[in-house]
């Protein structure tokens, strides 16, 4: 019996070999592409675009700086950008940003604040709301629920206008502090994924510790939070991968704290009339690897948890 | 216990409250503001009209944002068409045959593991690193390669449509595969013995076993789909940034819409937003009637687990 399972799973068919041929194809371009810029990175302007080596291995006799990295280090002196000042109109008064230069550091820091802050922050309130409207049932934490998964069902577009004025009018529009406003945030769907863990969870550890004394804080902290250890780190990894590539939201609200993914955006629009002093394609593309090659570090590092929630789509645990 | 709640001078149902709402007040709070409130207030914006007076600006009713909004809406066809073309072939393509992969991933074939690493990446990389490097790809490569002066992002918005399609399919591709095998590795195994037993087929397993288990979540994707028609920006902005000449790039509302509050932003003022506004209103109004009752007939007509 068990052999002749084994020889069907085993068996091939026309719609399996297809199907394998196409995964086949689309790993190999996405490793293709990687590479590619990989390779490109290394090589020196003149090797790609003047004598077109577009695949082939860096060539170091077209280039006066034959270091194989030396668009790296090109890259961390010379990526900078111009940021422009802006002022606005509070309820308590003007607030102005002046006009500066942001260097590669820079933009480390604001992305470290962004992506590695910032995201924990957002996973740790996702947690702790979902722990509150799971373990405290009452009618306002039903509320709070019942409202996420009322506005996710809702398709209003368009309150990014709204939002603006609103930070406008709150006076924390491109700021540090709008952006922990604005991420001190529990909507969506990894809010709703820690409430259905923790209201899966047993009451059993919550009585016992407040039979020993415990007080409401001591069994969040020492209790729940190493419970849910594991989900909160696969959250902020996933939080913090989306952050990380965000540029959009950092283009929108907070132009004057260009994050790194928004650095190598302006780096990328540079020969549209641009202004960062990285205008070569392998210069480029050496930026683009210094947004990549954490990720990657990252994920192999991380697969796991990563992969975990993304197999489960997005409701393991 | 008794001791523990005297000390404290209240009862643990009281204790409980006062920790609950210390602690979700904040995020209550924000929530409230951030995504209640500017839902409201984008709803009010539509309907006002901005005029500087004393004090700054002083907005009065007006029905002239959605006379602005109608027209740009209906002289879109172009954009309109473009959106329902990328949903169409999302629709086939990401959804449709991301189903028969995601079948190959959850009964974990050959390989699978491997492909589901590499249906990922993309998904983790994000916008900007791929699209750079298709770019170049699309015009250095290429001009290099075919002898032709002008890259297949420059021909024209027609051209540069077809690459952009291709660009967000061959990255979206992997997100659906990724959530439905992960859905259909839910099936119990003790089903598909039984189902093989009497000779079933993995066609039949597929159709029969496999597709009503995840079916809910085929719906929400289908939806999420629909909903996101007009504020999917394909990318656009990683692409062109804020060019909106339509002979050129391919617009979408999405795009549009994306550019127009930028630039909003950009000139300091908030005079330009209540006409988004009334234009969201009027794509959220569009959305809705479509969605829930679409939703509602695919969940009500659709394949049953059992």
């Amino acid at each position: 019996m068990k052999k002749t399972k084994k020889n069907k799973a085993k068996k091939i068919t026309p719609l399996k070999a297809i199907v394998f041929t196409v995964l086949v194809v689309y790993s190999i371009s996405i490793i293709f592409m990687l590479c590619w810029g990989f390779l490109t990175s290394l090589k020196s302007t003149i090797d790609f675009t003047d004598f077109k080596n577009h695949f082939g291995l860096p060539d170091s006799k077209y280039s006066s700086d034959e270091m194989l990295f030396a668009n790296y280090g090109y890259i961390w002196q010379n990526f900078q950008l111009n940021v422009n000042g802006n002022s606005y109109y509070s309820l308590f008064g003007e607030h102005t940003v002046p006009t500066y230069r942001a260097n590669f550091l820079t933009m480390l820091i604001n992305t470290a604040y962004y992506a590695g802050l910032l995201a924990f922050v957002q996973a740790l309130v996702c947690m702790t709301m979902g722990y509150m409207t799971a373990k405290y049932k009452n009618k306002f934490a039903a509320v709070i629920v019942g409202t996420v998964y009322a506005l996710m069902a809702l398709p209003i577009v368009g309150s990014q206008p709204a939002e603006i004025s609103l930070l406008m009018d709150l006076g924390v529009y491109n700021t540090y502090a709008g952006m922990f406003i604005h991420k001190f945030n529990y909507g969506g769907i990894y809010f709703l994924v820690f409430n259905a863990f923790f209201t899966a969870m047993s009451d059993t550890y919550i009585e016992a510790a407040e039979i020993d004394g415990a007080s409401q804080f001591r069994v969040y902290t020492s209790i729940i939070i190493p419970l849910a250890a594991k989900m909160l780190v696969m959250v902020y990894l996933l939080y913090f991968i989306t952050a990380w590539n965000d540029y959009n939201t950092v283009l929108v609200y907070y132009p004057s704290f260009p994050t790194l993914s928004y650095g190598v955006w302006r780096m990328a629009q540079s020969n549209m009339g641009g202004d960062s002093d990285t205008q070569g394609v392998p210069q480029k593309f050496a930026g683009t690897m210094v947004l990549t090659i954490p990720l990657l570090v990252l994920f192999f590092s991380f697969r796991n948890y990563i992969m975990g929630n993304v197999s489960t789509g997005g409701v393991k645990e | 216990m008794d001791k523990k709640i005297k000390r404290s001078g209240l009862k643990r149902g009281a204790r409980r409250w006062i920790f609950f709402l210390a602690i979700v007040s904040l995020p209550v709070l924000q929530y409230f503001f951030f995504a209640i409130y500017t839902k409201f207030e984008s709803v009010l914006m539509a309907f006002q009209k901005y005029k500087i007076g004393k004090g700054g600006y002083v907005g009065s009713f007006t029905w002239d944002n959605f006379e602005w909004a109608w027209d740009v809406f209906t002289s879109g066809g172009d954009m309109i068409g473009r959106s329902l073309i990328v949903m169409a072939t999302k629709m086939v393509i990401t959804i449709g045959g991301g189903l028969f992969f995601s079948y190959y991933a959850a009964k974990k074939y050959f390989m699978s593991n491997f492909f589901r690493v590499t249906l990922y990446l993309p998904q983790m990389l994000g916008g900007i690193v791929l699209v750079v490097l298709y770019q170049y790809l699309l015009s250095d490569v290429y001009i290099t390669l075919s002898g032709d002066p002008t890259g297949l992002l420059d021909k024209g918005a027609d051209s540069a449509f077809i690459c952009v399609l291709f660009y967000n399919l061959w990255v979206g591709f992997g997100g659906n595969v990724m959530v439905f095998s992960t859905s259909m590795s839910g099936v119990n195994e003790s089903v598909v013995e039984a189902a093989r037993l009497e000779g079933i087929t993995p066609l039949q397993e597929f159709l029969y076993i496999y597709i009503p288990a995840i079916y809910p979540t085929f719906v929400t994707y289908f939806i999420a789909l629909i909903a996101g028609v007009f504020t999917d920006g394909l990318q656009l902005y990683t692409f062109f940034a804020g060019n909106l000449d339509r002979d050129l790039y391919p617009v979408v509302f999405g795009h549009y819409f994306f550019v127009k509050t930028t630039e909003a932003k950009m000139v300091g003022t908030v005079v330009t937003y209540p006409n988004l506004a009334a234009l969201g209103i009027i794509f959220s109004i569009i959305l809705t009637s479509i969605i829930l009752p679409l939703r509602k007939i695919m969940l009500k007509h659709g394949p049953r687990e059992d």
